[in-house]
């Protein structure tokens, strides 16, 4: 059977690259969810482009709002499988198959990627002893074995986004998902991805004080 | 001496901005009123909070001030930090509602949007 999958592109100031993520991705036959996270440049109109469907905070209040918005009409429209995908241009489109074939072979109900497992470019080492050292941190307190954390591209059965409610508005979702996956006990899987980062996208991404800010938003919520 | 005379000024200066504001919340304008004066009276005559310190089995009265302010700073702040939370989620309700309302979905043709 066909299964009906939404990919989800939270979207903040990326009028500069937008564009060219979602030319690759509108060669997929899957629905794509763009949400301008109160966006200052043309991020709206780039995306405005392609056959997509955008929706528009009116103001910025971060990527773990801007998922939830984008996974609940992902719901709405009648999706089976939500995928999330940064709007940076680091993900590569392929991998969007290799996410969501667990769901559809092998039922299951979290697929997280791993730049760990799979490949990664240019990550500093500040960055990957810090997601190390979440990564420790999160099976102890979550119970749950990733080896990557905070990976923009995972994957949503219908159950577990029906069941999963991000409230972190910032950065911190990509815990609080791991966290609600053990909470509801929906079963997982971590599948390799790959992952460019570019200067674009290093610079765009969080810089590594932001990663304690993190920390403790993710802390305060436990 | 100096400092006790600006400890004065900034007490009675809160007081009066208490008093202006008092419209907003009466019963926080009765609780920093009170505090204030509390403050007042301890930087005027500093003997009066020794003698509480010793009750207390604090050593300086001065201490015992610097604690009480401290628990109560603390507990005001861990008060807005969840007040601020729920007020956050329920911006982020009428946002995410809003930003579905306001959909831009493309052509029924699979064309593009018509922005």
């Amino acid at each position: 059977m066909n299964q009906r999958i939404c990919v989800v592109i939270a979207a903040y100031n990326e009028g500069g690259k937008i564009g060219e993520v979602l030319a690759q991705l509108c060669t997929l036959s899957h629905d794509i969810i763009v949400v301008d996270d109160g966006s200052k440049d043309n991020t709206t109109s780039e995306a405005a482009r392609y056959p997509v469907h955008i929706l528009r905070h009116p103001f910025n209040m971060g990527q773990g709002a801007a998922l939830q918005t984008g996974i609940l009409y992902s719901l709405m429209l009648g999706s089976d499988i939500i995928v999330t995908f940064d709007a940076d241009g680091q993900h590569c489109i392929e991998d969007i198959a290799v996410i969501t074939r667990p769901i559809i072979e092998e039922s299951v109900d979290v697929v997280f990627g791993s730049r760990f497992l799979g490949h990664c470019e240019n990550l500093s080492h500040m960055r990957k002893w810090f997601l190390q050292f979440m990564a420790v941190f999160s099976k102890r307190v979550h119970g749950i074995s990733l080896t990557d954390v905070n990976c923009g591209i995972r994957a949503f059965s219908k159950r577990a986004a029906r069941g999963i409610d991000i409230k972190q508005n910032r950065m911190a979702h990509a815990l609080e998902i791991i966290g609600q996956t053990a909470q509801h006990g929906f079963s997982y899987k971590e599948v390799p991805v790959t992952i460019h980062y570019t200067e674009y996208s290093l610079n765009k991404g969080q810089k590594f004080g932001g990663a304690f800010a993190i920390f403790f938003d993710w802390i305060m919520r436990l | 001496m100096i400092f006790q005379f600006f400890l004065v000024i900034v007490f009675l200066g809160l007081m009066y901005y208490a008093m202006q504001q008092r419209k907003e919340s009466y019963a926080a304008f009765l609780i920093i009123e009170l505090l204030c004066f509390f403050g007042l009276i301890a930087s005027i005559f500093p003997h009066i909070t020794a003698y509480f310190a010793a009750l207390a089995g604090v050593g300086r009265g001065v201490d015992l001030l610097f604690y009480l302010y401290m628990v109560i700073a603390l507990i005001v702040a861990f008060r807005y930090y969840i007040l601020l939370r729920k007020f956050e989620q329920q911006l982020t309700i009428l946002a995410r509602l809003q930003a579905i309302q306001e959909v831009i979905a493309p052509g029924k043709n699979g064309q593009d949007n018509p922005l």
